[in-house]
């Protein structure tokens, strides 16, 4: 499998882009494609390992390997059969995923000896590329086509939220021929994948042909319905043989210091999705305008980045503040090197101090430390090291803390658990808390998906907590398994079982 | 006579028993009895006592016998005295019967007998009690001595004609063994008017001071077989000492099982005017005989029935007539039809035999047992094992030969004369039409008209059907991909970590319950690549008939050239109708709801219907398959219908065809042939390369007809290794033989359909077999669109998160290294809690097995400490070569850290790591192994070890040699191992110093005299039986026994052995550990093992099931940064473990801290179990598996059907016996010759002082001048002593391994002859062997040297003026030898040196032969027929440089041995210079020529 040498032989290649002048001017994708004969290279690397950590490393058990070696080969096709084997939408995660298979990728992990090199993955196999390769392939060619079921069970099933979760689920269930309808609550379809990311990372021509194919397979999706609120759990239950709740996990974590609440002070995700839709062509009179303005961001992660991709587009003055208050650096994305940001970790913002009417004008901050106290980590400031920016803007990219609690959850009353509390509470305990202070929060589930309420599973952020698209995939893919087995009593459906990793 | 082995109890089976001896004869040609030839067969027999054993009573003997002529004039007069008159000599019987010990018993025996005799004519004359001297037999013999009586019968009608008499006594004794069937101690040795046997559980020594008669000076005979015997048991049985009625037999056959179920099924037809009801012979073979037993059965029952004993010899044991160019058409003919009788009793044999008149031998068509000749001028012809052990004055001698393979030696007494081999067979070959038989009646395939109804494929349905026989995608890259692009079997590496089929939670094929059985010690595998000579795939269907009365029509059947057949072929057969010749198809499908059971009855009710109606062939098909009509596993079907007609006696009528989808891999052939299919049609197969072919995953220029002829030739190659592994050369011979051991099957299963198969951990049933094919059938027809396109990932090869389980897996992985690397104990208890939590992953069968709790503990801290528990420990045998530089020194300098030990592999060692680093470390490995390669092994190699191993078999491809690839052989490997780097080094299959148990005592021997300090090491790999071999073993004297499980590691094997061969160690150390205290042997012996030790609860059940000492690989690997990628046959390993690229060492990270941090890891684990079990002493839980249950809590739904039982059960300790290693060996050093030479030679030695010894010598004097350089190694090292400085004369035949490892500096010069092995490992030192001055013969025509001399010799010179037998030279890496003729597979595998051959050849020279040159002289122009020429070139010797070297070297030989034959190649050079053959290796001459390059 693969060239024997391949990984001696031939070098990593980096992932050709844009210009950057250029590709700040729209909001288009940066990552250009690979030609095929590089990308067949760069599958030649892979060493077809004995023990692939890379499809431990990956969330779904992609089989990397396998079509690696396909691809290598030439042989597009059953490259792509075999990664439509645990991967519902290769072209997202194609696209957008921080890729742990490469961090796992042995060309990283144990054939790199410098630590530097492996944080920078600077050897791995570029299996990201190589699996958005084998998608957008598949597209072209019209390989991938709607696949109905051939015989249809009469089981309904209803799932919450069309994000990633709910849709691999929608299409997983629909395959073991059970009548499927989603609903969302917005406009259009997606979840995060519509909303959260930015189309210069992800087209939104892939989701729309991807939900163009689910459409014609037979899933029924309704927008603008939100359930608990236009549509009461109630009948949801009666008409539904099952229900699956994947609203993600969208309440945001707040900023508590001083001066939060002033003008030019903005959540991250009100401001993405605005962006999105900007970019949709939907006229947004009261959109933000981040021209020209001073801005810092308060975040590391990858909502952050987000956010410093768009306001660099919207021509935000260069000098972007990205602080993020634990010990690491920012993420670095590409979108890093579009501007000149300053960023910092270990940065705790003190307080905000605003203008006469109110416009947020200047941000203190103080550098910390974290040390481990009895197995806790603990924060300390650093005397002295306070310091200040001037700032219009302020995008608030903290992270979050659960699901909405309001509405489904709240109709349903299914058990929370809550983030260092060992028992579980009631969606009603949960809002309580959180009157008093910030907790973070998931519905509770086991490894069957399913909730304390009988017929009703959960997947996705609203089950694991804020993670990635691949792992919201993986868990609409295993619950639509639970959710066919609680119908049917046995499931034909694919598993792919995560394997306890070490500490 | 309590005449019985045990019965079978824990994992011990009377079945399994071995033996190994010798044998030998002296005739008088002229028939002139004497007393003489009886007291010289004795003598001889003491000769040869090496080669026998003892028990663990030093006073019993494991067997020893002669057979004689009727000892007339002494029975006429005792017989009087006692009251009876004998008739004259020739016109009566007499039987030499073992009778019970019972008085009541003895009586009602003896009154069967007289009554049945009376039946068959015959009249009593009178009983005569054998007088016999109960001082001189052993303890345990005397326990289980029969009462010995003769009987006297003569004929009703005084003048009946010889035949027709034994004919009578034939049957007669036949019936007494069928009326007393009941009665196991009752036996006759012998019941003849021309022969007798004298034989018992005795010493060689022992025979005639037992039987006073053989010390009479009346017991006069012409005839002495004598055979001394060396079995792995010590379990009486006065019965099987040999000889037998017929013939003496040193050797084994391998394919036993099959050859009795054949002549089983062949009894339905025998057929003979000759008696009068047939079935009073019934059975012909007698049960719960050895193999030996067996073959005297057949042989006796054929040379009763018509045949003469060379003929039916002929039969049973054929010349590899197939393939040898050398037979002659009339030859071939004979052994062509003989073919359609009866399939070879296949095994390494030299066989001596006779019926009083006739006295012969032949060999194998191996060649695998030596047999030396003398004949002299006063007529008597001497033959035996060896040479020498009847002394003859040289002066006497016309005549000194070898048997060589496949040939008969034949005295016959009547006409005064030797018979040759090609006169015989002449005279045999002719005496009947064979070819016109053949001509008209044999048929081929091409004989048969083209079929009209090939099945077609069906590409649309392929992928439904690929997944209901449990087709991966691994199986099409891994497996398939190799087999039709380069027509090879896959390679792969490192120990397989999957669980048991019985284990797993996938369905499994049902060919997964069965695992190859192979060889080791008790016979040798066979090399089938180098020695494809002998291998032969051809096969006949069809019709076997009544063999009594050979005609014509018996040749009436179908030919095949081998078992896999094509769409067209199988058509054909389908079709067939070749006057009369038809066959039947037969469905193997069967109802979900009615499960297996009744469609396995109809369809054996169905075949065997078509056999009635006069079917000759029988298809079976599972075509037709959907989703309600399941296939059955081809291979139950094929085991069922094989086995019912061997019940119904029907068997031998019809041969059985299967067309399956199933089979696809090697294993799978190979399993559907030994059950009993003659052909296979894996049509999925071919259907799964034309899909390939039509996606493009295979290469372009590759046409459909290529891919399925390079599938065809892969499968070939594949079948021969595999039965070669066994020993077995033909599929004829392994066609139904049944060389497997299924695990994880229940009883019935087994007995119903793989009757006599072992199977030793019980299990599934039918409803799980079919409950697998419902579970793919699920698979295969699931219409959810996702998995619908792909194939089954498997994972069984590499891991995979949705394929099967591995222990070895990313988490446990990630695991041992944190625990290892940053010594973080936390980490190794969570890696220890996954191996050993096998609450839901059972991977092997200790899974099964807990601790119990009503123990009372002791508190840890009076446990034994860690730093002693890991003294027990050892790194497994891992070559430099095979893993690199770095990693090989890190493991040896952590175990030596520890005082625990590293293993060298079979790479040599350089010798730099003898000596400590600066920084006090040692990276010695302090184990060296010796294997079948013999790569650097020298004598300061071996002197520097404290441990020798003897690796017989290795886990991962047992049966099989080491194999390094090219690209690892660096400029360093290829130096420390004596070869060429960048050639592929690939290690023969067997040792060619063993080809049975005394020849591993020799080895043994060897070793120990090389190295009297180390410890002697025999590696095994547990297979049903490996108890019965480690019983053998330990009586060869080995200090440490290893059995191995099969899932060790490997740097490179075929992907069918690392999966289908062995067994868990589990079962392999239970069952050595409970057969050595059955035989009481178990103290004399340490036991250790190895396989996937990963934990401490892994030792301690070890230890708990008798392991003493503990081997690890692959976690040590692990440890110092392995992540088993499975590419160490490419050397692409990156983490530079198992590579030789320099840039890829770099990547190198383990630390000795590492490896000791793990030790450590595992030892207290270890502590902690021992102290919870109650156990301070490591020793005191050796052994005690009475700790161990098996758990009650499974309910996995195959693994809950499995029962340990067996393994668990404990064996209580014989007195004078102890649960574990308390007593040393007695290895019988000091009786050796060296002693005297040391003494002379001790101030020499340490002087450096030349000096000059003159002594005597005799075949019993053994590897004399290895404890010589052993001391001169010790002393002096690597470079020795000057040339010449200790120079020994000897006068006489020298024993075997004269000469071995000899040291520079002593030239060992002997004027007579050696046995086997001279030379062995020649290490620098100089063997000069010629014949005696006052000798007649001509030297170069006479044998002057055995069997596999200078094998593995790295340096030093040899002349022999005289001709060697088989495999001269193999594997010389340096020696320098000149030679005057050789047997077959002369200078196979040679890397280096170079050998002068002044005479003829035997076949396959060179075979190999990749290194070093060979000069032959080919006077008769015909060389180049005997050579091999796969890897040399064949060219005259041209070179002026080379010419006069080669000169100058005869003329040495000439000097040192006084050579007539070099005097005459010298005296006409210029002629001779013409004559000679340069054999130059074309890989070497390119390496050569690179060097050249390099150096100008």
């Amino acid at each position: 499998m693969g060239k024997d040498t391949g990984f001696i032989e031939i070098q990593k290649q980096a992932v050709p882009r844009r210009a950057i002048d250029e590709r700040v001017k729209d909001c288009r994708e940066y990552d250009k494609p690979f030609t095929v004969p590089d990308i067949r290279q760069q599958a030649a690397r892979c060493m077809d390992c004995g023990v692939p950590f890379c499809h431990t490393g990956c969330p779904l058990g992609n089989l990397i390997p396998d079509w690696n070696d396909l691809v290598y080969r030439g042989h597009w096709r059953e490259a792509l059969d075999m990664l439509h084997s645990t991967n519902n939408f290769p072209e997202f995660t194609g696209r957008i995923c921080p890729a742990p298979c490469e961090d796992s990728c042995v060309l990283n992990a144990y054939y790199t000896l410098d630590p530097e090199e492996k944080l920078r993955k600077k050897h791995s196999v570029t299996i990201e590329q190589i699996e958005k390769h084998i998608a957008d392939r598949g597209w072209e060619e019209g390989w991938i086509v709607p696949r109905p079921p051939k015989m249809l069970t009469g089981k309904k099933v209803a799932i919450i939220g069309s994000g990633p979760a709910g849709l691999a689920a929608a299409q997983q269930l629909r395959h073991a021929g059970h009548e499927v309808t989603v609903f969302e609550k917005e406009d259009r379809l997606g979840g995060l994948l519509r909303y959260g990311i930015p189309d210069f990372k992800l087209d939104k021509l892939n989701v729309d042909r991807r939900i163009d194919q689910m459409q014609k397979e037979g899933v029924e999706f309704q927008t603008g319905v939100e359930v608990g609120k236009d549509l009461p759990l109630e009948q949801l239950r009666r008409e539904y043989d099952a229900i699956l709740i994947a609203i993600g996990a969208q309440v945001a974590r707040k900023l508590t210091s001083e001066g939060a609440d002033l003008q030019g002070v903005h959540y991250a995700m009100d401001y993405l999705p605005e962006r999105n839709r900007a970019v949709a062509g939907d006229e947004l009179p009261d959109a933000l305008d981040a021209t020209g303005k001073k801005v810092a961001i308060l975040g590391g992660g990858f909502t952050a980045a987000d956010c410093l991709g768009n306001l660099n587009r919207q021509k935000a003055d260069r000098r972007i503040h990205q602080f993020e208050i634990v010990n690491m650096q920012p993420r670095p994305t590409p979108v890093h090197e579009e501007a000149d940001p300053d960023c910092r970790g270990n940065i705790l913002t003190e307080r905000l101090v605003g203008d006469e009417s109110g416009n947020v004008k200047t941000l203190h901050a103080v550098r910390v430390e974290w040390k481990s106290v009895d197995g806790r980590m603990v924060m300390e400031r650093v005397p002295g090291s306070e310091f200040s920016v001037e700032v219009d803007l302020v995008m608030l990219a903290m992270g979050f803390i659960g699901p909405t609690v309001e509405g489904c959850l709240e109709q349903l009353g299914v058990a929370l658990s809550v983030r260092g509390q060992g028992d579980l509470k009631t969606p009603q305990e949960v809002k309580t808390l959180l009157e008093e202070r910030e907790v973070i929060y998931a519905v509770q589930a086991g490894k069957d998906f399913r909730t304390s309420v009988d017929g009703v599973f959960v997947a996705g952020d609203a089950k694991r907590g804020a993670s990635l698209v691949v792992w919201a995939i993986w868990e609409g893919r295993e619950a639509a398994r639970c959710m066919d087995e609680y119908l049917m009593g046995t499931t034909a459906l694919p598993t792919s079982p995560q394997m306890e990793w070490a500490a | 006579m309590k005449n019985a082995y045990p019965e079978p109890q824990g994992l011990y089976h009377p079945a399994f028993e071995h033996e190994n001896c010798g044998v030998g004869f002296l005739v008088h040609m002229r028939n002139e009895q004497s007393h003489e030839i009886v007291r010289q067969g004795l003598r001889l027999l003491c000769n040869l006592e090496h080669r026998g054993a003892l028990g663990a009573d030093p006073e019993t003997g494991d067997g020893a016998g002669i057979l004689t002529q009727i000892p007339h004039q002494l029975f006429k007069e005792e017989c009087a005295k006692l009251g009876f008159e004998l008739p004259e000599a020739g016109k009566y019987g007499v039987a030499t019967i073992f009778l019970p010990q019972d008085r009541d018993d003895r009586r009602h025996c003896g009154e069967m007998v007289e009554s049945t005799v009376v039946e068959q004519g015959l009249r009593v004359l009178g009983w005569r009690g054998v007088p016999i001297d109960t001082r001189y037999v052993g303890k345990q013999s005397a326990e289980a001595m029969p009462v010995i009586r003769q009987l006297f019968l003569a004929p009703v009608e005084p003048d009946l004609d010889t035949e027709t008499l034994e004919r009578r006594l034939y049957i007669a004794r036949k019936q007494t063994r069928s009326v007393l069937s009941d009665k196991l101690d009752f036996f006759t040795t012998s019941l003849s008017s021309r022969t007798i046997i004298y034989k018992g559980m005795l010493t060689a020594d022992q025979l005639d001071k037992f039987y006073p008669d053989l010390a009479d000076e009346r017991y006069t005979s012409a005839i002495a077989l004598a055979h001394t015997r060396f079995p792995t048991n010590t379990f009486p049985r006065w019965d099987l000492a040999q000889p037998f009625r017929y013939l003496a037999h040193n050797g084994e056959i391998n394919t036993l099982r099959g050859n009795i179920n054949w002549m089983r099924a062949r009894q339905g037809a025998l057929e003979s005017p000759l008696y009068s009801d047939i079935r009073d012979l019934m059975p012909i073979v007698v049960p719960r005989g050895s193999d030996s037993a067996c073959v005297d059965n057949v042989l006796e029952f054929l040379v009763q029935s018509g045949y003469s004993l060379p003929h039916a010899m002929m039969m049973m044991i054929p010349e590899a007539w197939e393939t040898d160019p050398h037979i002659n058409a009339e030859k071939r003919a004979f052994y062509e039809y003989h073919s359609h009788l009866m399939e070879p009793w296949d095994g390494p044999a030299a066989m001596a035999f006779t019926d009083g008149v006739q006295i012969g031998a032949i060999l194998d068509r191996n060649g695998l047992r030596p047999a030396r000749y003398v004949v002299t001028r006063d007529d008597l012809v001497v033959m035996a094992s060896e040479v020498g052990a009847v002394e003859i004055p040289e002066e006497k001698i016309l005549h000194k030969g070898r048997l060589q393979p496949g040939k008969i030696f034949l005295v016959d007494t009547r006409e005064g004369r030797i018979i040759g081999d090609d006169e015989l067979k002449r005279s045999i070959c002719s005496a009947k039409p064979y070819q016109q038989w053949l001509n008209d009646n044999g048929f081929g395939l091409q004989d048969l008209p083209e079929a009209q109804d090939v099945a077609q494929s069906d590409l649309s349905s392929l992928l439904v059907r690929q997944k209901l026989f449990g087709y991966t995608t691994e199986d099409l890259n891994m497996l398939l991909t190799p087999m039709v692009v380069a027509a090879e079997e896959a390679t792969g590496s490192m120990g397989n970590d999957a669980p048991l089929a019985v284990l797993s939670n996938k369905p499994r094929l049902l060919y997964d319950y069965f695992k190859q059985i192979f060889a080791q010690v008790s016979n040798p595998a066979i090399d089938s690549i180098r020695e494809e000579l002998v291998m032969s795939l051809t096969l006949r269907l069809g019709h076997q008939r009544n063999i009594l009365d050979p005609g014509p029509e018996h040749a009436h059947m179908l030919k095949l050239e081998h078992p896999v057949l094509t769409n067209a072929q199988l058509a054909q057969l389908q079709s067939i109708d070749h006057r009369g010749f038809r066959s039947a198809t037969l469905s193997m499908h069967f109802q979900e709801q009615d499960g297996l059971q009744p469609a396995l009855e109809a369809l054996c009710l169905q075949a065997e219907q078509a056999v009635k109606d006069g079917v000759s062939l029988i298809i079976l098909t599972d075509r037709g398959v959907e989703s309600r009509k399941l296939p059955i596993p081809a291979l139950l079907a094929v085991g069922a219908v094989h086995h019912h007609l061997i019940r119904k006696r029907l068997r031998q009528q019809a041969s059985l065809v299967v067309e399956t989808a199933e089979a696809r891999e090697i294993a799978h052939f190979c399993l559907l042939v030994g059950y009993g299919a003659g052909a296979i049609n894996p049509y999925l197969a071919f259907e799964t390369f034309e899909q390939m072919l039509g996606e493009g995953v295979l290469p372009e220029d590759l046409t459909l007809e290529k891919a399925v002829q390079n599938y065809l030739k892969a499968i070939r190659k594949g079948m021969f290794k595999v039965f070669a592994k066994m020993g077995i050369s033909t599929l004829q011979s392994y066609n139904g033989a049944q060389i497997f051991e299924a695990i994880g099957l229940n009883e019935d299963v087994v007995r119903e359909h793989f009757a006599g198969t072992p199977s030793r951990i019980s299990g599934v049933g039918l409803e799980e077999i079919a409950r697998e094919v419902l579970l793919r059938r699920d698979a295969a027809y699931n219409d959810t669109p996702d998995l619908v396109q792909t194939l089954d990932v498997g994972g069984h090869y590499a891991w995979r998160r949705r394929g099967e389980y591995h222990q070895i897996n990313p988490l446990s992985t990630e695991l041992l290294q944190k625990a290892a690397q940053e010594n973080r104990p936390e980490a190794y208890q969570r890696f220890s809690a996954m191996m050993n939590d096998q609450a839901q992953q059972m991977a092997t069968p200790r899974g099964l097995l807990d601790f119990r709790t009503d123990v009372k503990s002791v508190p840890l801290s009076e446990v034994e400490p860690a730093s002693e528990v890991v003294k027990r420990f050892a790194t497994g045998a891992m070559s430099l070569g095979s893993i690199s530089q770095e990693a090989h020194e890190t493991l040896a300098v952590a175990m030596n850290r520890i005082g625990a030990r590293s293993n060298s592999g079979e790479g040599g060692e350089d010798e730099v790591r003898f000596h400590h680093r600066d920084n006090g470390d040692w990276p010695i490995s302090k184990i060296k192994q010796v294997a079948s390669g013999r790569f650097g092994v020298t004598i300061h190699y071996l002197v520097n070890s404290i441990e020798l191993q003897i690796k017989v078999a290795q886990g991962a491809k047992p049966g099989e040699g080491g194999q390094l690839p090219g690209k690892k052989v660096s400029e360093y490997i290829a130096k420390v191992r004596h070869s060429t780097p960048g050639v592929t080094l690939i290690s023969p299959p067997p040792h060619h110093d063993i080809y049975s148990i005394e020849d591993l005592a020799q080895l043994i021997f060897d070793l120990k005299n090389s190295n009297p300090s180390a410890k002697i090491n025999v590696k095994l790999v547990s297979e049903a039986g490996v108890g019965t071999i480690a019983a053998g073993v330990a009586k060869a004297h080995a200090d440490i026994i290893t059995v191995a499980g099969h899932d060790g590691g490997t740097g490179a094997s075929p992907l069918t052995s690392i999966k289908h061969a062995g067994v868990p160690w589990e079962l392999g150390i239970s069952e050595a550990h409970q057969t050595l205290l059955l035989n009481k042997l178990r103290g004399r012996v340490r036991l250790q093992t190895d396989g996937q030790l990963k934990t401490g609860r892994d030792v301690m059940i070890a230890a708990l099931l008798g392991a003493e000492e503990f081997g690890f690989s692959t976690a040590p690997l692990i440890a110092v940064g392995c992540i088993m990628m499975r590419k160490c046959h490419l050397n692409t390993c990156p983490v530079g473990i198992a590579t030789q690229d320099p840039e890829l060492r770099k990547k190198f990270i383990g630390q000795p801290e590492h490896v000791i941090n793990y030790f450590f890891f595992v030892a207290e684990e270890v502590r902690s179990l021992m102290a919870q079990l109650g156990f301070r002493r490591f020793e005191d839980m050796v052994g005690r598996s009475d700790m161990l249950v098996q758990r009650t809590d499974v309910t996995h739904w195959k693994a809950s059907k499995v029962d340990l039982s067996a393994i668990i059960q404990k064996i209580p300790v014989s007195e004078g016996d102890t649960r574990y290693c308390t007593q040393l060996q007695n290895h019988g050093l000091d009786r050796q010759l060296d002693h005297q030479l040391l003494e002379r030679a001790e101030d020499a030695i340490e002087e450096v002082r030349a000096i000059r010894i003159e002594l005597p010598i005799q075949n019993t004097h053994r590897a004399v001048g290895t404890m010589l350089s052993s001391r001169i190694a010790k002393r002096h090292g690597a470079k020795g002593l000057p040339e010449n400085t200790i120079h020994c004369k000897f006068q006489g035949s020298a024993g075997q391994s004269f000469g071995g490892f000899l040291a520079r500096g002593v030239t060992l010069e002997l004027e007579g002859d050696a046995n086997d092995y001279a030379g062995k490992g020649l290490s620098g030192g100089r063997v000069v062997i010629y014949p005696p001055k006052e000798a007649q013969f001509k030297a170069d025509e006479n044998i002057i040297v055995g069997n596999t001399v200078l094998y593995g010799a790295t340096s030093g010179e040899a002349f022999f003026s005289g001709v060697a037998g088989e495999r001269f030279a193999v594997r010389n890496s340096g020696a320098t030898a000149v030679v005057e003729g050789v047997g077959d597979h002369g200078c196979e595998y040679m890397t280096g040196g170079r050998v002068l051959v002044l005479g003829q050849t035997g076949r396959n020279f060179a075979a190999g032969m990749s290194g070093g040159i060979a000069y032959v002289f080919d006077e008769f122009r015909n060389f180049a027929e005997y050579c091999n020429t796969s890897m040399v070139d064949l060219e005259p010797l041209s070179d002026p440089e080379e010419q006069s070297w080669v000169r100058d070297t005869i003329t040495r030989h000439f000097h040192l041995t006084g050579s007539k034959r070099a005097a005459g190649l010298l005296e006409h050079w210029d002629n001779t210079l013409k004559q000679f053959v340069r054999v130059m290796p074309i890989e070497y001459r390119m390496v050569l020529e690179q060097l050249q390059a390099k150096a100008a």
